[in-house]
């Protein structure tokens, strides 16, 4: 063999070695195996964990393998295993909008099984139903709910009215403290909270349907008197000090120190994010209450649905096992939701408490339906939460309006996820 | 002579398939995504050069900040290096010592030094508590959270972590420059200014070229300690290219325009290595 017929023979060795590697790690499972793939939440045994241990007791004839991620890694390794035909049997995601990865996102591009068929499907509440499904099918199992409301310790005096709110914004300055801990660093993700709990009393109190006629280009950000009004509110919050001087470029680290230090009085906050404050503040005891968007009573809404969802990938080798999963997840939730420490978003045909213990106040809003939607779950482009957020943030530092926050929104708004 | 039998090859070839098929071929198909729009789930299609007008059009901003980020830092990075190279060259009994403790944050990892800082810049932060403490709480500020502090807060940032490494270039350029040209300057009437100008400088000159290059090519791939220290802000005012190409890429799952955002910043610092190079090289000859 001459030297070219030797590196040709090298070389197609190389070839094949490296193909077989290749073709190792498809996630997919097949023979009697189910592959969920979640993310890690830290929890040393999880509900998934303990849902497939008690769903190969029922069903001896299938295993099920729990395939965890970093939690930050989760939905992107989730795009990339759906992009290369890899997918799990079973995935969790974000439900809704808003990032890349979540539910209505994946379900743009056809990657995601119907579930409609399932028995829990025909029972999901409104606040869910458009995070998890476009109204004709249904694509995840809303895992786990959540809500938006104020965080502060348990003796804090919360105002109850938007005007009493400016009040006490104003005099905690003049005691040398901040009313609402605020991070406006780029990585605290917080500005748009306060967006979201305000817009649920001036757009969604007025407008129920805003997010679908959204969706359906018959409104703009820009042109709703709603939405000036909740970025308006901001610029007044701001006005009456209630993030304090250097809101800015707070982290969150920070907002978590001052509330448990006590230099902060209350932030606005989803109820998942309790644990971040608690870490901060071991030792004190924390309580949630809606956050008052207006004077009226009437009109304070609080933003709540789903957080996450069990989805079937439909390039799955067979669905059928996969939904099998998820049915079998679906009807014992209460009690995986028990471990996890969460409420199920799918309520128990018991009545089951709506919010977490600690989050009692805002019980009534959300068994009498007093609720509007997580907004950005309805943002099919994940560039517009950054813009909103980044809007906030120039707000707070006095370079832009509210016409140019929304204006700005407008401009990267889609329909459909890109 | 003898002709190399096969054992070369079976050294040579599965290094040059796992580069071909790892590096060559994956940048290849990238750089072909850069004309698409490819979301990373479905086929994508052919759209020419939209993505490379869009980028023009909407993220000129953050050419700008790349490149006064990529100037502050190489300048202060090279500066600094090269300052502490001549203070700690020959003189200082503990000059052993010193030279170690100017390394040491350059080998550690960016993204902990960011995270350090990240603690020391937070607006309760020692940097402003010592401020306030030592009369100066008017100057305190939220040195992450404005436009006009931040950028130079992440120059900063990375100037002290790799000046010791920097330094390091230095240090070995300075063996080359011959003492005893120093003292005939020095006996023909030249001052400390005088000699460095018209003697070290010159002699400096092939470290200058690998330090600058070398600074250019971390300062336009910057990534990390960025998105530890601003993620970016605030508001967008310390995005890098490299930041960009992350959010639009991987966070808005955009991968054909971040592709394309990709592929201009690799020229653009190919482009700005071999400027460099020219100048520099041009100079001494």
């Amino acid at each position: 063999m001459n030297i070219r017929g030797r590196a040709l023979g090298c070389a197609a060795v190389a070839v094949a070695l490296l193909a077989a590697a290749a073709g190792c790690g498809a996630d997919a499972g097949g023979d009697g195996e189910i592959v969920v793939s979640v993310w890690d939440d830290g929890r040393e045994e999880s509900s998934i964990d303990v849902a497939a241990r008690d769903f190969e007791k029922a069903h001896p004839d299938l295993t099920v393998t729990v395939q965890k991620n970093p939690f930050d890694q989760h939905l992107q390794a989730l795009r990339r295993q759906l992009g290369a035909g890899r997918a799990p049997d079973v995935a969790m995601t974000v439900v809704g909008y808003g990032e890349s990865g979540t539910v209505r996102a994946l379900a743009d591009k056809g990657l995601l099984a119907d579930l409609g068929e399932s028995p829990w499907a025909g029972r999901l509440p409104d606040t869910v139903a458009g995070a998890v499904g476009d109204g004709s099918e249904v694509y995840a199992f809303p895992v786990d709910s959540m809500a938006i409301g104020i965080v502060a310790k348990k003796g804090t005096d919360v105002p109850g009215t938007y005007t009493s709110m400016l009040t006490a914004c104003r005099d905690a300055g003049r005691d040398g403290k901040t009313a609402f801990a605020l991070g406006g660093h780029e990585n605290s993700k917080m500005p748009h909270i306060v967006g979201f709990a305000l817009a649920a009393s001036t757009v969604y109190a007025d407008d129920p349907g805003y997010g679908d006629k959204r969706l359906r280009d018959e409104v703009t950000f820009a042109g709703s008197d709603g939405w000036e009004q909740a970025v308006a509110r901001f610029g007044e919050m701001r006005d009456a000090g209630c993030f304090g001087e250097n809101a800015a470029g707070t982290t969150r680290e920070a907002t978590a120190r001052a509330l448990g230090d006590g230099d902060a009085l209350m932030a606005v906050t989803p109820t998942v994010t309790l644990p971040l404050w608690q870490a901060a503040a071991p030792d004190a005891e924390f309580v949630m209450a809606p956050f008052p968007g207006d004077d009226d009573p009437d009109r304070v809404l609080v933003p709540a649905g789903a957080s996450s969802g069990l989805v079937v990938p439909a390039k799955a080798s067979d669905a059928g096992p996969g939904k099998q999963f998820v049915d079998f997840y679906a009807k014992h939730r209460a009690r995986y939701a028990e471990i996890d420490g969460a409420v199920p978003a799918l309520p128990d045909d018991g009545g089951g408490p709506r919010a977490p213990g600690y989050a009692a106040a805002l019980e009534p809003y959300l068994r009498d339906g007093r609720t509007a939607p997580i907004m950005d779950q309805q943002w099919p482009n994940p560039e517009l939460i950054a813009r909103f957020d980044s809007g906030l943030v120039e707000m707070l530092t006095g370079r832009a309006e509210p016409a140019d926050v929304l204006e700005s929104m407008d401009a990267v708004w889609t329909s459909e996820a890109p | 002579m003898k002709r190399p039998g096969a054992v070369p090859w079976l050294f040579v070839v599965p290094a040059a398939a796992l580069t071909l098929l790892i590096l060559l071929v994956p940048s290849l198909v990238g750089a072909a995504y850069a004309f698409t729009d490819w979301d990373g789930l479905t086929s994508p299609s052919w759209v020419g050069l939209a993505n490379f007008t869009e980028f023009f059009d909407d993220g000129s901003h953050v050419v700008g900040q790349t490149l006064i980020l990529a100037g502050l830092y190489v300048v202060g990075v090279n500066a600094a290096g090269l300052g502490l190279a001549l203070g700690l060259a020959h003189t200082l009994r503990t000059r052993h010592v010193l030279r170690a403790l100017f390394l040491v944050p350059a080998v550690v990892s960016p993204l902990v030094v960011a995270y350090i800082w990240t603690f020391i810049l937070d607006v309760d932060g020692p940097l402003n508590e010592i401020l306030e403490a030592v009369g100066l709480g008017s100057s305190a500020q939220p040195w992450l959270g404005q436009r006009n502090t931040a950028l130079a807060a992440v120059a900063i940032v990375m100037v002290w972590q790799f000046a010791g490494y920097h330094m390091l270039i230095y240090l070995a350029g300075l063996q080359g420059v011959q003492r005893e040209l120093l003292e005939a300057a020095e006996v023909d009437g030249a001052g400390p200014w005088r000699r460095f100008a018209d003697i070290t400088l010159p002699l400096l000159r092939p470290a200058l070229v690998i330090g600058t290059v070398l600074s250019t090519i971390s300062a336009f791939l910057l990534f990390d300690q960025v998105m530890a220290l601003t993620g970016g802000g605030p508001s967008g005012g310390t995005d890098t290219l490299g930041t960009y190409v992350y959010e639009q890429t991987f966070v808005n799952g955009r991968y054909g325009y971040g592709s394309a955002v990709a592929l201009l910043l690799v020229g653009g610092v190919c482009l700005a290595a071999l400027v460099q190079m020219r100048l520099l090289r041009g100079r001494r000859s």
